[in-house]
């Protein structure tokens, strides 16, 4: 089983490239679960999921990088024994310190992890706000990635752009950080840079 | 800028042609849009999320989503000419109560429902 958690800020299009992923993912044969935990009483990104027909379990009542972090284990052992997933898709909130929910990841005992990997996404749009006002958790969401995607590439002017990747660049220089336009869809480059087990 | 508050608004409607016509993206979307307006008139507030998932009776769905006033919502999914929709929304604005952003959203609502000749009722808050 290989997990995927995607991090990034309310807004920045985790949910967009989930689907994306996992839809790419499943067209392969793969079997896909996606794990949504959302701020919020109303789950938004759970019901688009279903009527795309993806495989969604949803974590309720708090927050997966805290009061969760024990339902995220005990949900992930659940899965792996009854439904066998290739992936795993975490799909935390936008105010979820992906530090928190990595380090809940030891207590699985299930079938090992074959793969973990942190896709970090940015939005160039607001980066340079929330890098002010969220410092901490927007530290953590780039600091943790293997991955880093900054998004919304059609709408962002170039020194936003540039912006954006100065920030990801200075707080984590040590990986990979790509700018896409998500709207335009997955393009076969970028799903073996977020899932590079797949190819 | 002090630590921010959040109190999540989230709340079902029920929106309803009575006499005019439109795309639903285009109504869903000036909707959000002048929420986020709206919100970011109050100092001290940053707005995480506006989004909204809406379900067709004859199936499908749109989502629309927005995360500043001077971005325009984006929007995915189907549009298509039916009567009549459930909208779930969440409004995730750091620094409002929840009560002003269910104001804001009833007035958002009354406003767009207006415009557009339209009947929205909440199902559920």
């Amino acid at each position: 089983m290989h997990l995927l958690l995607f991090s990034g800020f309310l807004g920045s299009g985790k949910t967009t490239l989930a689907v994306q992923v996992a839809q790419a993912v499943v067209e392969r044969g793969k079997r896909v679960a996606i794990l949504v935990n959302e701020i919020g009483e109303a789950g938004i990104d759970n019901q688009l999921m279903r009527q795309l027909d993806l495989n969604v379990w949803e974590l309720l009542n708090g927050c997966i990088c805290c009061t969760l972090s024990a339902d995220l284990v005990s949900t992930l052992q659940k899965l792996d024994a009854d439904y066998a997933p290739d992936l795993v898709l975490i799909e935390p909130s936008g105010a979820a310190d992906p530090h928190s929910v990595l380090h809940a990841l030891p207590y699985y005992r299930g079938r090992p992890l074959e793969s973990q990997r942190c896709v970090t996404i940015l939005d160039p749009l607001r980066l340079h706000v929330l890098i002010e006002v969220m410092t901490p958790l927007i530290h953590s969401q780039i600091q943790n990635a293997d991955f880093i995607l900054i998004g919304k590439s059609d709408l962002a002017q170039s020194e936003e752009l540039e912006t954006a990747l100065q920030i990801a660049r200075t707080h984590n220089p040590f990986v990979d950080v790509v700018c896409a336009d998500l709207t335009a869809g997955l393009t076969p480059e970028l799903l073996s840079q977020v899932v590079p087990w797949l190819s | 800028m002090a630590e921010l508050t959040l109190e999540p608004y989230s709340l079902k409607q029920r929106w309803q042609r009575k006499s005019g016509s439109g795309h639903w993206a285009r109504i869903l979307s000036e909707y959000l849009e002048s929420l986020a307006q709206a919100c970011a008139q109050h100092e001290n507030s940053l707005i995480g999320h506006i989004k909204a998932l809406a379900l067709f009776a004859e199936g499908g769905c749109l989502s629309i989503s927005v995360v500043a006033p001077g971005i325009p919502a984006s929007t995915s999914g189907k549009d298509p000419e039916c009567p009549a929709l459930d909208l779930t929304l969440n409004v995730i604005v750091y620094g409002l109560p929840r009560s002003l952003l269910e104001e804001i959203t009833r007035q958002a609502a009354f406003f767009t429902a207006q415009k557009w000749g339209l009947e929205v009722k909440n199902i559920s808050s």
